[in-house]
């Protein structure tokens, strides 16, 4: 139930055990190895070394190769995180064949390469014969176009509005014009005239727009040059054919890829926490955090594997920050992604989860307010956690919504709302406890009654900090104050004695923030106007408490829609057996939408009233995570590795 | 028809198209940084989703006013009351603090929501603050939300 107690691990090992000793620590995965970045240590720091270069390139040539291969071998994405465990067969054979694996990333850019030149070679040919189409009808091949001793011949292009001058002035050559076929503003000509009239000719070509056209591809006549060229493409579409096959057939080995690529990963996660360390050529020097409970264990594995090691394990100092790690009981343990969602406490505060567990599933249900919707997801949830076995943290985000769950059937309940019905007021005509949308205030006054509990037991979270410490009177100062103030202030509401009461209880903590909030100060009037400016923060307890009215709000909105649902399919409901159909898929589907949509609602807002309005009154946050070394995987978990 | 019905009429309009436009605007352009960003980083999809939705409430709580009015003048069970000139007018004026802030915070808060997925795109163990940041817009929403309903149920005088 708190931040878990960290001891400080150092390891001074020979080189030729840091192998055996990271494994062992990899595979105890309680240990979160420090980078030891002290000036006079720089000069001993861990140059990455050759393999890792190497290990890191295979894992990005191995990232391609997997989503590569995933679009032809379509395995099922694992559900909420569930990765699948490592086939036992599969997992010996890629260790036993380090050289097939590579051979395969080879391949698979091989294949890479000739798709690349197949697609290249397939526009050249198609721009090729698209080239060819407006000639298909000259059927004179291409070799025979050359000019001979006494006829030159010319085939282009010329501009189809100068066509008629051109035949004009052949008319009187001897020449002879064949059209061979119009686009557009374009036609496709071939003449032929005697060596005599070249300069004239050429002349009126130029008139014309005349450009010429060679034919690249060789022999024939367009028609079977384009012919050769469709075979080739025919050629090219084959090979890409046969590209498809056999990536279909490589990425039979999608799954010993993904084995690779984590067994890869857990060898780079050894690599980056050695690089962490210092050493020489013979000796590492190694720190790093055990939580206390094992730190014993961790140092007896470790001497035991390594004669020559020397293991201490020490209590942090001064001024040193262990990393932080949360444990909780069953109950508490999912309302931990909270916590971490917003930042890690401080090691030398508190773990809040507890305190705030059960405010969050007060305030969801409040929010999301509807009975039926509750029953839903408190029989939804666990059904999916027994079916589908999601992976640790969507079992944790789960969990949370599953107390929640249960907290918004208890609302809802005294809300009288049951899938947008209201059973007790309509077929029992009792009066609700609590009825928001006929009767609002007593539901308003409950709702802000909430948050101040709600932000009196974030006092209460800092007057334990306070109390830790060892500074009581800093929590009467800080927090009591506080309590005084506000609930003096709401007694006043209340008139007669209590309102008697209630004033002196505001005059004492209003006395006891002016005199003591600004108690760091030495100099008597900067103390006092400290203490005013502290004053000053009953604004935002004003704001901090108005807050809780979205509880208000955010209920109102899905008991609303839920009416207007069931109203709508009410009317449908009257048209026969259609209307009963239709209804009920509408019923289902509008009430699942306001479930949706409400439920996010209701998780986001309950999260900023305890990160803004809850943690504002003591959270100490900027812990950092604790990160141990250990199996972390993407694809695919190991049962038993060594 | 009498001016107080029609008047009413305009309230019930109001409340629904501005913070309604506002909310598709602000969703609308929510998504499209979350299909960007999803491209980059398709892991943190999730996550965008849930950032991508948060302004969509202002449509709901105008939906939710104009209901309200619906029930407090009888429009919802057909025996519609009869609603005097002033009645009218105030009902008006009732809805317009959610109409208006509804509108310009869904605005706001899909810009907020697009930031944030810039965010947990490039850091995604900050999306919860990404949501926290984008969840302070709409406490003016929610504050609107209240005073609409305040006056539309207790101000409001058929």
């Amino acid at each position: 139930m708190a931040i878990v107690e960290m001891k400080r691990l150092t390891l001074l090992a020979v080189r030729q055990d840091e192998k055996k000793l990271l494994r062992a620590m990899q595979h105890m995965g309680c240990v979160d190895i420090s980078r030891m970045d002290e000036e006079e240590l720089q000069p001993f720091a861990s140059e990455p070394a050759a393999d890792e270069a190497e290990t890191e390139q295979l894992l990005n040539r191995l990232t391609w190769t997997i989503s590569q291969m995933s679009s032809y071998n379509r395995q099922k994405a694992p559900f909420m995180g569930n990765i699948p465990e490592a086939p036992k067969a599969d997992t010996d054979w890629v260790e036993q064949h380090p050289d097939e694996m590579r051979a395969m990333l080879d391949a698979a850019e091989e294949l890479e390469r000739r798709a690349g030149e197949d697609k290249g070679r397939l526009a050249r040919l198609q721009t090729a014969a698209d080239a060819l189409t407006p000639w298909l009808e000259l059927d004179i091949p291409a070799e025979k176009l050359t000019d001979s001793k006494l006829v030159c011949q010319f085939t282009g292009t010329v501009e189809s509005r100068g066509l008629s001058t051109l035949e004009a002035g052949l008319s009187e050559l001897p020449a002879a014009l064949n059209i061979v076929n119009t686009v557009r503003e374009t036609t496709c000509i071939w003449l032929a005239a005697h060596q005599s009239v070249r300069g004239e000719v050429l002349g009126l070509l130029r008139d014309a727009g005349f450009t010429p056209v060679r034919f690249q591809e060789g022999e024939g006549t367009p028609r079977q040059q384009r012919a050769k060229l469709e075979q080739e493409m025919v050629e090219v579409r084959a090979d890409q054919e046969g590209i498809r096959q056999e990536w279909q057939q490589l990425s039979e080995n999608l799954t010993r890829c993904k084995i690779w690529y984590d067994m890869l990963g857990i060898e780079r996660q050894r690599q980056l926490a050695r690089d962490r360390a210092v050493g020489t050529k013979d000796v590492f020097l190694m720190k790093g955090w055990v939580p206390a409970e094992q730190a014993e264990a961790v140092a007896e594995k470790l001497r035991s594997l390594s004669e020559t090691a020397s293991v201490t394990v020490e209590d942090p100092q001064e001024g040193e920050e262990p990393p932080v790690a949360l444990r909780n009981n069953r109950v508490v343990t999912p309302f931990e992604n909270v916590v971490e969602g917003f930042a890690m406490p401080q090691y030398r505060s508190m773990d809040p989860t507890a305190a705030m567990a059960p405010f969050y599933a007060l305030l969801f249900g409040m929010m999301l307010s509807d009975a039926g919707y509750g029953l839903v997801m408190a029989i939804a949830i666990p059904l999916l956690i027994w079916l589908k076995q999601p992976g640790k943290n969507s079992r944790k985000l789960l969990g949370l919504l599953f107390f929640s769950a249960i907290a918004t059937v208890l609302c809802g309940a005294v809300y009288d709302t049951w899938f947008g019905f209201n059973p007790m007021k309509d077929l029992l005509h009792m009066k609700p406890i609590l009825d928001p949308i006929n009767d609002p205030m007593p539901t308003m006054i409950v709702c802000l009654g909430v948050g101040v509990i709600h932000l009196f037991a974030g006092l209460g979270c800092g007057a334990y900090q306070n109390i830790k410490r060892g500074k009581p009177l800093d929590a009467v100062y800080d927090q009591l104050s506080w309590v005084l103030v506000i609930s003096g202030a709401i007694m006043l509401l209340g008139g007669g004695l209590i309102a008697e009461i209630g004033k002196w209880m505001a005059i004492a903590g209003v006395a006891l923030i002016i005199l003591f909030a600004g108690r760091e100060k030495k100099n008597p009037f900067s103390r006092l106007i400290g203490g005013l400016g502290a004053l000053y923060g009953a604004t935002s307890w004003i704001s901090d408490i108005l807050s809780y009215m979205r509880l208000f709000g955010m209920g109102l909105a899905t008991g609303v829609i839920g009416m207007v649902i069931n109203m709508l399919v009410g009317m449908v409901f009257q048209n026969g057996i259609i209307g009963i159909i239709l209804g009920s898929v509408v019923f289902v589907g509008a009430h699942l939408f306001n479930l949706g949509i409400n439920a996010l609602g209701a998780y986001v807002h309950s999260c900023r009233l305890q990160y803004i309005e809850f943690f504002g009154k003591f959270y100490e946050e900027g812990g950092v995570p604790f990160r141990p070394l250990q199996y972390n995987t993407r694809y695919v978990r190991f049962g038993a590795v060594d | 028809m009498e001016w107080g019905l029609i008047l009413t009429f305009a309230a019930i309009a109001l409340a629904v198209v501005l913070p309604g436009l506002g909310s598709a605007k602000a969703v609308g352009f929510a998504g499209e940084t979350a299909s960007g960003v999803s491209t980059e980083n398709p892991e943190v999809n999730s996550k965008l989703l849930v950032l991508q939705l948060l302004p969509a409430t202002q449509g709901i709580y105008g939906f939710l006013i104009a209901v309200i009015v619906m029930i407090k003048t009888g429009i919802l069970t057909g025996n519609i009351a009869n609603i005097s000139l002033s009645a009218g007018v105030s009902m008006l004026i009732a809805v317009l603090p959610i109409a208006i802030v509804g509108y310009f915070s869904a605005i706001k808060q899909g810009k907020v929501a697009c930031s944030g997925m810039l965010l947990t795109g490039k850091r995604p163990e900050m999306s919860g603050k990404a949501i926290t940041m984008t969840v302070m817009v709409e406490t003016y929403a929610v504050l609107a939300l209240l005073v609409s309903f305040l006056a539309v149920f207790f101000g409001v005088v058929l």
